[in-house]
């Protein structure tokens, strides 16, 4: 007798979201595509603004475990390193940019983002200062990825930190 | 014949559905696939993408240009009136596509607020009188349910701090 080897409850649960209607339009659309999945680690790419010496794209390790009922944490990645991204190649900004990627929040392994599982804790202010980023397990990894692009295509993006 | 994938939205439906269709179907079955998702197709009609004018009723998806990886939308009404508001300004009207997304509409709306680019980019449509921002990619037909209206306010995003 042989057994199938079935997805993890929260695995599959980010799976059904990736094939929906929603994440398929924004990978058509060029704002974001999945580069590994070793679940509960993911790492996607999300598009920037162009900028002179900066990116196309950042990409970004998500810990999804316990997804969509406890929300992603996630840091920026170096793609090709396969490790964290180095400070110097972080996006910059003028305000809102430089207050999400912060050094100085949990040593720059998270962001500092309402919908972050890592951030939230300590923050109820949020939840009424920003309620369109508390996190929502019907809207998913979307709410996530939808914020992080407004902020890296915005006028308060300015380039790299380093460029 | 070869299949579509779609981006299905309709009347007061948020979520975008994709779905596979033959090219050479014809409207009714486009329609019947929103009816199973839930959609009210009694006299509904069908827009693509960002046009203006509904499909004809008579015609296959690929006569009518349908090309895969379109957005639809199926809605009662054939235009959404929209308020918009802003500060202090008098309430301004206009009408759109069920198709339309709110990314459009905001576009449309700074424009004829003559904001410039930056001011744009640190302002959102949130519906008015709640905390809901929809995501840009929502065509407004999905905020439109029993109705022809939504109105938004667009409201400045503030920097996450605390």
């Amino acid at each position: 007798m042989s057994a199938l080897l079935l997805h993890r409850p929260d695995e599959q649960a980010f799976h059904d979201e990736v094939d929906g209607g929603a994440f398929q339009l924004a990978v058509h659309l060029g704002r974001w595509r999945i580069v590994r999945l070793a679940w509960p680690l993911v790492d996607i790419e999300v598009a920037a603004a162009l900028r002179p010496g900066a990116p196309d794209f950042y990409g970004f390790r998500f810990d999804c475990a316990g997804y969509p009922q406890i929300s992603p944490t996630a840091r920026l990645w170096d793609m090709m390193a396969n490790a964290p991204l180095p400070v110097s190649r972080w996006p910059a900004g003028r305000n809102r940019v430089p207050a999400v990627f912060r050094t100085d929040w949990h040593g720059g392994s998270c962001l500092y983002l309402p919908c972050d599982r890592n951030s939230i804790p300590g923050h109820d202010n949020w939840r009424t200062e920003h309620p369109a980023q508390i996190w929502l397990p019907e809207k998913g990894v979307h709410l996530y990825l939808e914020a992080i692009h407004e902020l890296l295509n915005g006028s308060d993006y300015t380039g790299v930190r380093g460029g | 014949m070869s299949p579509l994938k779609l981006f299905l939205q309709f009347e007061g439906h948020r979520p975008i559905e994709l779905i596979q269709i033959s090219d050479d179907a014809a409207l009714d079955e486009l329609l019947a696939a929103a009816a199973a998702l839930g959609a009210e197709i009694e006299e509904a009609f069908v827009f693509v993408d960002h046009e203006g004018n509904p499909l004809n009723p008579e015609g296959s998806l690929r006569s009518q240009g349908v090309q895969d990886k379109a957005r639809v939308h199926v809605h009662r009404c054939k235009k959404i009136r929209v308020a918009l508001n802003y500060t202090d300004e008098p309430e301004t009207h206009h009408h759109f596509a069920p198709s339309v997304t709110v990314h459009h509409v905001k576009r449309w709306f700074v424009e004829k607020l003559e904001m410039s680019e930056v001011d744009a980019s640190e302002h959102v449509l949130q519906i008015t009188g709640t905390t809901d921002r929809p995501d840009p990619d929502v065509q407004i037909g999905a905020l439109a349910r029993g109705c022809c209206d939504v109105s938004f306010t667009l409201v400045p995003v503030k920097r996450v701090e605390g």
